[in-house]
């Protein structure tokens, strides 16, 4: 298996750009430079109007993902005016060692010329990792994240060498995604019970696990495996590290939920 | 003709006054000499406002100096905070 | 300067636009519901963040905004996209409001693929289906417009707002809707409006409404500032929460006060009101068009290109540079009024009439590029 190794000596088993707005009102702008570009992004509402621990939190959920290690590099879309201020959002994702250009909205004059200056922007930053081979993925170099507890599965990918990560206590599927990418898991395992369908994540392969009959057999399409045994959930997992695309990846799902602390003021 | 404002009193009664254009220092507006840069959306006091004194705009409070305020000087969040919100830290100075 | 006109629902509702709403139910339905709305002419849909989860405390407010949304008379048809038989309950709603509603279940198509497939066959049959709806001239009381401000700066208060607030004026007194909203926004300003509220009972419910507001920010022990105002308010020129809302206020205009309403809860008679919103761009957004305006009319200083996926939202900058600078995303300049080409009155007049133009069919900036943004507002966490 290969990996793309990153500055910090990680490595990511996928080679995104992520087009990342830094609040709700650059999504747009965001959305139509990946659409445009083959490029990876998220839509969230968030942003603006936060305070205390859950500006702090939201602005870290962001930085998180944009230092995922499947990220090869980021766009920070802004506006500009907005509380988590793009340009300082760009910074910390740099400082923390990973490849960024920034586009502003108001700075660049309007929707037209920003998306224009992403679009370069993109298009530099994939010639830049189209250009870096992969290398030989080191086992002990895989983190997978589990959306849900399960001593079983969570011994068995740790018998392969991998590192485990559980998703924080009290969160939803789509919140823990978004924790578990903070985290560094290049692979999140979503086991999904009675009445809950399969989500996807933008910048990590999700292997969605339907453990409820009925759901598995109404969303077939959507799942990776049924009730299925540790051994087949590895061996899924091994697949998506070697660049199996997850049935969530198939269809583009980039579902994304941020936990918040506070309303919104 | 009259030259169009360069600075807006929005009413009488009000102690300060908002730039429509870059004010620089040296200038004179509405009576009162410009001490520093003002920049364009930005007050000047148009009179000296003492410590714990309502900024008057809208001849309504829009906060309290936090600080003794010079006219001709730029009043901001640097000398003003809220009178409603001012925060759990803020004290005047 | 042309009538205004619009769809007539079966209901009693009017539109100024006829779309066809591709909704997701949950999360989970999302990328199916996109995939729909791409691949059709005329189609439009939203991105939500809303899994449905069991026990969740704003799950009404949820189902009553999305409800609204879905309701708003510019919708022709939709296709609300959900996972199963539990989304029926949504449905149902919607359809009670009077609106056409199709429920396609995802678990009845092995998922999003098949759903996408038998999808975009439901919304080209609702598509063709809603194109015989014609306009006709529409009475200005069943006009709702929202009243917004985002990336407010000092001038907000001079120029934008002010001239919003004569055309807000000439449309109450003319039989319409305006709705201000806002809340965290009108800290200092509520007072004023009180004042002109048509009754006692109004007039505590505005004082409330503020009160509860700053109550909840004094018990998080947080300052606000970054929050309340934002970066960009203070790069403006504005200093205080009150300061902002002092502007802010004057989106509208002069008109007594009819009434205080919920998040996403429509007014009972004409007139203006005040929704309890936050201060969010697009979350007060949402609310105004799940409350059923049909237009929001917004102002900006620092310049912002949102707007919603089925109301026109036409812009209106408080200064002449960001017109310039921001051309494409910004309809009107109020900054006008600074430059001497426009008074006030003048402004107003032109912002007024340029609501009709839009409710007439005009589009706005924010319609041609495609600015679809959505999100709900949350109490609990």
């Amino acid at each position: 298996m290969t990996g793309h190794r990153r500055a910090d000596g990680r490595f990511g088993v996928r080679d995104h750009v992520l087009v990342l707005p830094s609040v709700v009102c650059s999504t747009n702008a965001a959305e139509t430079i990946a659409r445009e570009s083959g490029a990876v992004h998220i839509t969230h509402q968030h942003g603006c109007l936060h305070v205390g621990d859950d500006l702090r939190h939201t602005e870290g959920a962001l930085i998180g993902t944009a230092t995922n290690p499947n990220v090869g590099a980021v766009v920070v879309v802004s506006l500009g005016c907005e509380t988590i201020q793009g340009r300082r959002l760009a910074r910390r994702i740099e400082d923390a060692g990973q490849r960024v250009a920034f586009v502003g909205i108001q700075a660049e004059g309007g929707t037209e010329r920003a998306v224009a200056a992403g679009l370069a922007a993109v298009a530099d930053l994939r010639e830049v990792l189209d250009a870096i081979d992969p290398e030989p993925l080191p086992g002990d170099a895989v983190v997978v994240g589990l959306d849900r507890p399960d001593p079983a599965l969570r011994a068995a990918l740790q018998a392969r060498g991998w590192q485990v990560v559980d998703a924080p206590e009290g969160l939803s599927a789509a919140e823990a995604h978004v924790a578990l990418a903070g985290a560094g898991a290049q692979v999140i395992v979503s086991l999904r019970d009675a009445g809950e369908a399969p989500l996807g994540f933008a910048v990590c392969p999700v292997v969605a696990v339907g453990r409820d009959p009925a759901m598995y057999a109404a969303l077939h399409d959507d799942f990776d495996l049924g009730d299925a045994d540790v051994a087949d959930v590895v061996a899924r997992v091994e697949a998506t590290l070697a660049g199996e695309p997850t049935a969530a990846e198939r269809r583009g799902a980039r579902d994304f939920v941020l936990h918040r602390l506070a309303v919104t003021m | 003709m009259a030259e169009r404002p360069r600075a807006l009193r929005l009413d009488p009664a009000d102690n300060v006054a908002v730039a429509v254009v870059p004010l620089e220092a040296g200038e004179v507006v509405l009576d009162v000499p410009v001490r520093e840069a003002i920049r364009f959306g930005h007050k000047l006091a148009l009179r000296d406002i003492a410590a714990g004194e309502p900024i008057l705009k809208y001849h309504e409070v829009i906060g309290r100096a936090s600080q003794d305020i010079a006219a001709g000087t730029h009043v901001h969040v640097h000398n003003v905070v809220s009178a409603r919100l001012p925060g759990p830290e803020e004290e005047a100075a | 300067m042309s009538e205004l006109t619009g769809y007539r629902r079966a209901n009693g509702t009017w539109g100024v636009r006829n779309h066809l709403l591709v909704l997701p139910a949950r999360t989970a339905a999302n990328r199916a519901a996109e995939a729909i709305a791409d691949a059709v002419d005329g189609a439009v849909s939203v991105t939500h963040e809303w899994e449905g989860r069991p026990g969740d405390p704003d799950a009404e407010l949820v189902a009553r905004t999305l409800t609204g949304f879905a309701a708003n008379p510019n919708v022709g048809a939709v296709l609300l996209v959900g996972i199963d038989a539990a989304d029926r309950e949504l449905a149902g709603a919607i359809v009670a409001r009077g609106q056409t509603v199709h429920l396609l279940a995802m678990a009845e198509h092995g998922g999003t693929a098949g759903t996408v497939a038998a999808g975009i066959g439901i919304a080209r049959r609702l598509a063709a289906s809603i194109e015989g709806w014609e306009r006709e001239p529409m009475p200005i009381s069943a006009l709702a417009v929202g009243l917004e401000c985002g990336g407010s700066d000092a001038l907000s208060g001079i120029t934008a707002n002010p001239a919003l607030g004569i055309a807000s004026d000439r449309l109450v007194a003319a039989g319409a809707t305006t709705m201000l909203s806002e809340v965290p926004e009108l800290v200092g300003a509520e007072e004023i409006l009180a004042a002109r509220a048509i009754n006692d009972d109004v007039a505590r419910r505005m004082v409330a409404v503020v009160h509860d507001f700053e109550r909840s920010v004094e018990a998080l022990g947080v300052d606000i500032r970054g929050a309340q105002p934002t970066p960009g308010n203070i790069d403006g020129g504005l200093t205080t929460i009150e300061e902002k809302s002092l502007g802010a206020a004057k989106k509208a205009g002069n008109a007594p006060l009819t009434g205080v309403v919920d998040f996403a809860a429509p007014p009972t008679i004409p007139g203006l009101y005040v929704m309890d919103t936050p201060g969010h761009d697009i979350e007060q957004m949402v609310g105004l068009v799940a409350g059923g305006c049909q237009i929001v009319a917004f102002t900006t200083g620092r310049g912002t290109p949102t707007g919603s996926a089925i109301a026109p939202c036409l812009k209106i900058s408080t200064n002449t540079a960001i017109f310039e600078r921001m051309a494409g995303d910004i309809d009107l300049d109020a900054g006008a009024i600074l430059t001497g080409e426009e008074t006030l009155q003048s402004m107003g007049d032109r912002i007024h009439d340029a609501i009709l133009e839009a409710a007439a069919g005009a589009p706005t900036c924010s319609e041609r590029r495609g600015n679809r943004e959505f999100a709900i507002r949350r109490t609990h966490y």
